[in-house]
Order: structure tokens, then sequence, then C-alpha cells
């Protein structure tokens, strides 16, 4: 799964035809630890359909300020580099997979 | 981080957690995680604050997020855990 950045974020999500879905963690958030690897299973089965993103928000405040991040795990969805959606805390695949196909 | 910062860290929550009527997460892991984070923080920071929160860098502010938050007796009523799980609705 490719990694945001402050530095890219205007290139990678604004810039984006395709929808994008953003994974925002810490390195140290049990609940972020346990929806990683969901997330990353799902950008496989979304490939070529959705853009998935992870972005440590430790290292990236600015980007977590733009979405009004206060807590972690947070994922947001963006459609033509708007937010369309977003969830806060761990969910489980079926459920998340459900909030996508719902959104895109 | 040393072994005796976590357990007395991982005791001080229990006690807390008693006293309040509610339980650790009965997943080891997790609590595990979550102490290994606030001691992450607290060598950073200074605090023991929530590693599922974000910190704004305002003092006054960030008070609000020291485990256990100020948040945590609401979510566990509504929700039955704190929202990083460490603590539990008791049985």
């Amino acid at each position: 799964m490719n990694i945001l950045t402050d530095d890219t974020f205007e290139s990678a999500v604004k810039g984006n035809s395709k929808p994008v879905l953003v994974d925002i963690f810490t390195e140290w958030c049990p609940p972020c630890k346990m929806l990683g690897p969901i997330v990353e299973k799902l950008s496989e089965e979304y490939a070529g359909k959705v853009d998935f993103y992870k972005m440590d928000l430790d290292q990236n405040p600015k980007t977590g300020d733009l979405f009004g991040v206060d807590r972690i795990p947070t994922v947001v969805l963006f459609i033509n580099g708007e937010i369309k959606d977003k969830f806060v805390g761990l969910k489980q695949e079926e459920e998340i997979k459900n909030w996508i196909n719902s959104n895109i | 981080m040393e072994e005796k910062d976590i357990e007395e860290l991982r005791k001080k929550s229990d006690e807390y957690a008693k006293s309040k009527g509610y339980k650790l997460n009965p997943n080891e892991t997790i609590v595990l995680g979550i102490t290994k984070g606030l001691l992450v923080r607290k060598e950073n920071f200074g605090e023991i604050y929530c590693p599922c929160r974000k910190m704004t860098g305002n003092k006054e502010e960030d008070k609000k997020i020291i485990c256990p938050c100020i948040y945590h007796e609401d979510e566990i009523a509504k929700d039955g855990h704190c929202f990083c799980n460490l603590f539990v609705k008791g049985d």
C-alpha cells in the first residue's frame, strides 16, 4: 500500500480521478495495527478501482488537520479529490467493503 | 522503555478500572500495545497521552487526552469500551 505524506497529498488525492482511500494511523495505536492488515487486503481486492494509501498522523499532522482528524484510526474516502465519507475506529472487513461500495 | 515501567502502568490501569467498576480489555495484546503506546508518548511528550487520539500540541487542550481521558466514561457507557479499547465495561 502506498504511503501518503503532507508533501504528496495534493498530487495523490486532489489530482486523482479514481476514488482514493486513506487509512490514517499512528505507530503505537493498537486499533490501527488491527485495522491495517484488513485495509491492506482490501487494497488488493479493489486494485484498479480505488487507490489505497496509508498515512502516519504523527509524521503528517498538517494533512490530518485538513480533515479534522482527532482520533485514530480514521479512514477517509475521497471522490474527485473531495471527501465523500469517513469513519473512525476499528471496523471489520465486511463493514468496510459495504462502506466503500455504498460510496463509490 | 523498561519492563518494570510497562508492568507498573498496567497495574495502575487495572487498579483504576476496578475502582470504577470497569475491566481492562481481556485481550492482553491490546492492553500491552496501548500500555507501550502510552509510555512512548510519555517519553516523547511528558504525559501518558492516549495513543489513539491526536495531540494538538496545546498542553491545556491535550490534558483532556491523558489516560484515563475525559471521554472514556461516556464511551464505555455508550459502546462498552473506551475508544482505544483499554477499558471495557465490567461484568
